[in-house]
């Protein structure tokens, strides 16, 4: 055969076309080689890649479950924040890695785990048991398969694996905690005299001090930036609506909503259930039907309440007697409903056979159907009509005022003349906010917004309430300023002042800090500033009655020697200051710790040191493992 | 090639003369590859069940745990040791028996059991986690100079905030306060800033000021 095709291989044209074919097969697919890959991942961690889809996708699970969780208040810029981003790729990435240590390790989620994990989602279950048929309905609500569902489970429970056996074997022992609650709950013996403020050295202020302090604490005296915006308003309330609706309308409106304005008949019964199981042999349903005609033959009104509770099957209602209450059509299942609907008042019926068993029913009383006439709901439907034409004038107008200011953004103008509304004046307000319509933060974003406050245009229509509405134009714009002196002289004065007596406090509480240290007596020297020693013996951190400065810095005093004593000058929230004297440290009072709470305790410190283990973890697989992070494509 | 010196017979008799040369060999290699490829199935489906089945008594011990049953725990954890010695899982399961010989003051059989789990471990990082877990009993067994020594033994910046405050333990024991502050402080720069357990190891640097820096 190769001979033949030798043989016949002869001349040029046929060498030229197996040439090309040749070449043409040679190099097919080589094009790949040379084309530069073009890559779509966000990050590759490893081998695998997370794929721009897949971060999406994350994303915005993220940020329809935050705006479901915070509702009104969710910001959605939120989401478009770089910082944000990269905190959600690096919990993207945190997993992947965790799911790569899983198959490294050999570790898989068990089929216990997955039916576990399934069994206790709350809307597979009816009354608190998984159901699978609820389970698999849910499901295909969903469009999911069993097999897909559970394939998701597993993944999300894999992620857990590692976290949940590091901490598992986190050790503490008792004398961790003990050495916790030594600290937590440490005792220490004080003494502290809380200095009288002493006089300031010199209380005459001259004209040139005051002066030199003001300009040197300028950013001290400021006015805010402000601004005060002109603003159209419409409000539905205040909307004039002249049509009245004329009776024909109210009339036909009547006619096709009557449904709303009549009461539907409803039967007070009560009844006996006899329970027929499901799957009920001939036998067992006759046996109930013997037991429900027996009940049928023996009740009268006066006994039924009695019978109900002896017999009824129905735990619902066998305690009040049978009693079902008032019921509607419709509202039970169809033979009951029958049964129920052609009874007369009084009457105790024969058995009627529903799913559930048979039922004897005895209805109580009737009230019959009622439509309210023409003539009672009328005020409510010329409100209801009214209501609605103010909806839409208010749709309307406001529609108008966004276009028309729209339109002419540098003015309010032509809007307020052909709307027929009045201009108004906010008066000025700073960026904290104002009164009135300068008490919306709404407004108050708007008003210092570059498109308003710089470039001078209308805002757009701010919606302040649910048919309240304002458009807004800067009028006047303040830049912060420093305030004039003569309108802060004294509390520059005050201030002035205020620092001198802090000095002298401090030069005092210094002074009497170096003569305690030399050993002078803590109540001798409190008595020369006109004060009195407090002591805390067994102060704990959180001890109530000692002012919070000298409580902290109790605590940060080093432990004194035995038999002397920590000394420290503390300087107080009004400015003023207090000696302190730690003479003794000790551990917690074991008697008020139970072994209920240091089980507690070191349960929340496994936690803790657990979490800290499985970040310890993370950081070694991140070194690792090489990470690629493509951030202009996140 | 000469080819032309043959005719179709000759070419006949040269590919069975071939054949029969190499004909052994040729079955050989596919027999092998067959059974290789087969082979390698057979051992990762091997694997998978054995993972699936640490899996599965692994769970069990969780729910034994969980329901307070310490006695069947141990008894599946020695399962796990006697039929799954090579599974991570075992690792984890006779770390945390040791947990529980921690809490029953048993410390020397919850150092073998450590010492078991980091022997039976292959992953290095996972094995310096369980060597700082060793130390943790070693402190609290009263050796404070072993604890520290195997600290500094743990490699690079393995668990930098753990193995610090432990560091700072093992020193406080030792009775050397400046080194326990350096350490302390090392460990509040590792950890971050959320880190739940940054109050209770600003409390004990705290408790080591020494006057002049009160709170250093």
């Amino acid at each position: 055969m190769l001979q033949a095709l030798r043989n016949k291989l002869h001349g040029w044209p046929t060498i030229v076309v197996l040439g090309i074919c040749v070449f043409a097969v040679a190099f097919f697919g080589i094009e790949s080689y040379f084309m530069s890959q073009t890559e779509t991942f966000v990050a590759k961690v490893g081998k695998h890649e997370i794929s721009q889809q897949q971060f999406q996708d994350r994303l915005n699970r993220l940020r329809r479950q935050d705006s479901e969780r915070m509702g009104a208040q969710f910001d959605a810029s939120v989401y478009e924040k770089p910082e944000m981003k990269q905190r959600v790729l690096d919990a993207m990435i945190d997993q992947q890695l965790l799911q790569q240590a899983n198959d490294d390790l050999g570790l898989k989620v068990s089929d216990q785990a997955v039916r576990d994990s399934i069994a206790a989602i709350p809307a597979f279950q009816t009354d608190g048991r998984f159901d699978p048929a609820a389970y698999r309905a849910a499901l295909a609500g969903a469009g999911q398969t069993p097999a897909m569902f559970e394939s998701d489970v597993r993944t999300s429970l894999a992620l857990s694996l590692l976290p949940d056996a590091l901490a598992a074997s986190t050790i503490v022992s008792d004398e961790d905690v003990q050495r916790f609650i030594d600290l937590q709950m440490q005792r220490r013996d004080l003494r502290y005299v809380v200095l009288p403020k002493p006089a300031p050295a010199d209380a005459t202020v001259t004209d040139a001090e005051i002066e030199s302090y003001y300009k040197a604490h300028q950013a001290d005296f400021m006015n805010p930036e402000q601004v005060s915006v002109k603003y159209l308003e419409v409000n539905g309330a205040d909307l004039k609506v002249d049509e009245q609706p004329g009776d024909a309308e109210l009339r036909k409106r009547y006619e096709d909503e009557k449904q709303r304005f009549v009461q539907p008949e409803q039967r007070l019964v009560s009844h006996i259930l006899v329970n027929v199981p499901k799957n009920a042999t001939p036998e067992q349903q006759k046996a109930a039907l013997a037991k429900a005609e027996k009940i049928a033959a023996q009740a009268t009104p006066e006994n039924f309440a009695k019978l109900a509770e002896q017999d009824s099957d129905d735990l619902g209602s066998r305690r009040q007697g049978g009693d079902l209450g008032w019921l509607e059509k419709g509202v039970t299942n169809a033979a009951f409903d029958e049964a129920l609907f052609s009874l007369q008042k009084g009457r105790i019926s024969k058995p009627v056979l529903s799913d559930e068993g048979y039922h004897i029913l005895w209805l109580r009383d009737v009230r019959s159907g009622q439509a309210k006439p023409f003539e009672e709901v009328r005020a409510q439907l010329v409100q209801e009509a009214s209501s609605g034409a103010r909806e839409r004038k208010y749709a309307e107008v406001a529609g108008k005022l966004a276009d028309k200011t729209y339109q002419n953004p540098a003015s309010l103008e032509p809007a307020a003349q052909e709307l027929g509304l009045t201009i108004k004046d906010s008066g000025l307000f700073p960026r904290s906010g104002g009164s009135g319509i300068a008490a919306d933060p709404k407004v108050v974003q708007a008003a210092f917004s570059d498109d308003v406050l710089a470039q001078g245009n209308n805002s757009g229509l701010l919606e302040l309430a649910p048919n309240h509405a304002v458009v807004i134009h800067v009028d006047r714009h303040v830049p912060a300023a420093a305030k004039p002196l003569a309108e802060v002289r004294d509390a520059v004065r005050q201030k002035i002042l205020d620092e001198r007596v802090a000095a002298a406090a401090k030069k005092q509480a210094d002074e009497l800090l170096r003569r305690l240290e030399k050993g002078e007596d803590m109540a001798a020297l409190a008595a020369s500033a006109g004060a009195s020693v407090q002591s805390a013996a067994g102060a704990v951190r959180m001890q109530p009655d000692v002012p919070q400065p000298v409580r902290e810095a109790a605590f940060l005093l080093p432990h004194p020697k035995p038999g002397a004593s920590a000394f420290q000058a503390v300087a107080l929230q009004d400015g003023g200051y207090a000696l302190l004297a730690v003479d003794k440290v000790q551990g917690a009072d074991a008697s008020k710790v139970s072994a209920q709470q240091r089980e507690m305790l070191r349960q929340s410190m496994i936690r803790a040191y657990g979490e800290v283990a499985t970040e310890g973890y993370l950081d070694a697989l991140k070194k690792r493992t090489e990470i690629k992070v493509a951030k202009d494509r996140m | 090639m000469a080819f032309d010196a043959y005719d179709d017979y000759e070419q006949g008799e040269l590919v069975q003369k071939w054949l029969r040369q190499n004909g052994l060999s040729i079955v050989v290699g596919i027999a092998i590859g067959l059974v290789g490829i087969f082979g390698w199935q057979q051992w990762r489906n091997h694997q998978a069940s054995r993972q699936m089945a640490a899996a599965n008594l692994y769970q069990q011990l969780q729910a034994a745990v969980l329901a307070g049953q310490n006695d069947q725990a141990d008894r599946l954890t020695g399962q796990l040791q006697s039929e799954f010695a090579d599974s991570s899982y075992t690792a984890f399961a006779v770390g945390e028996r040791a947990q529980r010989e921690v809490q029953a003051k048993q410390l020397d059989r919850a150092l073998a059991s450590l010492q078991w789990a980091e022997g039976h471990l292959k992953d290095a990082a996972l094995k310096a986690l369980m060597q700082l877990r060793i130390a943790q009993v070693e402190l609290a067994s009263g050796k404070a100079a072993d604890a520290l020594a195997r600290i500094d033994g743990v490699a690079g910046d393995a668990y930098k905030g753990l193995a610090q405050e432990l560091r700072g333990d093992a020193l406080v024991k030792l009775n050397r306060p400046d080194d326990a502050r350096k350490a302390y402080e090392a460990a509040l720069a590792a950890l971050g800033e959320d880190a739940p357990q940054r109050g209770a190891l600003q409390m004990k640097l705290d408790d080591l000021a020494v006057a002049g820096k009160q709170g250093a």
